[in-house]
């Protein structure tokens, strides 16, 4: 009977012993085991064997990025403004043994760490630079960052700063800043516009003056041109046909001369046209020297035509 | 009796199936060791109680050159474990005892170096610190 006791609790024994030495770490967790008090290796994801009693862990370690969300702060910029900054924090565990030992809580820590630089670093800027100097205020604070959390076994990823807030009366004050700005821009626009209106307008006035000028000018042109060509081909016109009533005039003279016509002809033509000038509406002629010359050859030639005389 | 040990080990090595614990494996082939035992010499029930307890501590035992094997063996790598080794481009000045900043990949990372280094530069990356990177002139 007492073997069988015996027996009983070194199967419970046994029992206890196998819950105890077995850990199974998942992927990504790491355990710190201590060694009857001092640390003595980590555990790995995977299946560990422990000695019960002597070896302990004392924390397991997620080695995710984690995030904390820090609550907003308000923060005075250096131009004095207070300003509600909304932050988050991505970390992850590095070294899980100086996560251990080398802070207590190193969540905590991240955070209170974060702040305060943020606050720092905030500190130096002014209200303008923190709303748009989001790449300076991550560089600054990552150096600043990495120097303190070195020991940590902690690595602060980012700070992703979600919101910055100034104070309601300073938003409104930008507002209108940003208002009469844009009004201001609208204004110069509208001036600007009216301003090339105008020069357009005057422009295209000038120009269509101009242009009228030019047309006048080449319509006179054209027309003075025109009369020019007209008068010359008159002049020209009445060249030829009084060169051809002479040249008829010659022919005519020729003809009457290769007719045996000549002297009497003239003498004929003469008196004829002496007779028309004295029916003109003078009472006095003037005849010329060579006229009365003629006209004494006239009578010859009345005489001529005498027929008596003629006969005689 | 051997009949309760197999419902015994059947029931643990179910139990395993369900939480993925290991040492209910072990002393579910306990028990099943026990129910052979059992059914060869089924008066000595002290006999197959110490069975049970000494293969489940034998095979708890034996677990150790298991779980060095599956330690060896394939599994996820942090990024940040590849680090050293890689190229990397300095964004902010380093320079001795002051640390500067270093884009790894998609991260930026603090630096120092032993050397003047102006951003720009790529470097190579030496060891890994918690936070800090420790990097050499990349081919110096």
């Amino acid at each position: 009977m007492a073997g069988l006791v015996i027996a009983i609790v070194v199967l419970l024994l046994a029992v206890v012993f196998i819950a105890l030495s077995l850990k199974i770490v998942p992927q990504q967790q790491v355990g710190v085991v201590e060694r009857l008090g001092k640390f003595n290796r980590l555990l790995t994801p995977g299946i560990n064997l422990l000695i019960p009693v002597i070896d302990y862990v004392r924390v397991y370690h997620d080695l995710r990025i984690q995030q904390a969300n820090v609550p907003p702060q308000t923060v005075i910029t250096k131009d004095n403004v207070q300003v509600q900054i909304d932050t988050i924090i991505f970390h992850q565990v590095v070294a899980p043994d100086q996560a251990t030992y080398g802070i207590s809580d190193y969540v905590n820590g991240v955070r209170n760490i974060t702040t305060a630089t943020l606050r720092q670093i905030i500190g130096k800027m002014e209200l303008d630079e923190t709303l748009s100097g989001r790449e300076k205020i991550s560089t600054d604070i990552r150096l600043a960052l990495d120097e303190a959390t070195e020991k940590w076994g902690v690595r602060i990823e980012r700070v992703e700063v979600l919101d910055i807030r100034p104070p309601v009366d300073i938003q409104e004050a930008m507002d209108k800043q940003m208002k009469a700005e844009r009004n201001k821009r609208a204004m110069v626009l509208a001036a600007e516009a009216a301003k090339q209106d105008m020069i357009l307008r005057a422009e295209g006035d000038k120009q269509s003056k101009i242009l009228k000028a030019e047309g006048d000018k080449e319509a006179r042109i054209r027309e003075a041109e025109g009369l020019r060509q007209a008068q010359e081909l008159e002049a020209l016109g009445k060249a030829k046909a009084i060169q051809a009533v002479a040249e008829a005039e010659k022919t005519r003279v020729e003809l009457l001369r290769a007719a045996g016509l000549d002297e009497n002809v003239l003498a004929y033509r003469s008196f004829e046209a002496l007779s028309e000038i004295a029916k003109g509406p003078a009472n006095k002629v003037f005849l010329p020297v060579k006229a009365v010359e003629t006209m004494g050859s006239v009578g010859a030639i009345g005489e001529l035509f005498k027929p008596g005389k003629a006969e005689g | 009796m051997g009949a309760v040990w197999l419902l015994i080990g059947a029931g643990l090595i179910a139990a395993e199936m369900l939480t993925l614990t290991f040492y209910l494996l072990w002393l579910g082939v306990g028990a099943l060791a026990a129910s052979i035992v059992a059914f060869t010499v089924p008066d000595s029930l002290y006999a197959q109680l110490l069975t049970a307890a000494a293969t489940a501590f034998l095979l708890t035992l034996l677990t150790k050159p298991l779980s060095r094997r599956l330690r060896q063996s394939r599994g996820y790598r942090d990024a940040i474990d590849d680090l050293v080794g890689k190229e990397g481009l300095i964004v902010e000045a380093v320079e001795p005892g002051k640390a500067g900043i270093v884009k790894v990949g998609g991260e930026t990372w603090s630096a120092v170096s032993e050397e003047r280094l102006a951003a720009g530069e790529s470097v190579e990356i030496v060891r890994r610190g918690t936070a800090v990177l420790s990097v050499r002139k990349k081919g110096g």
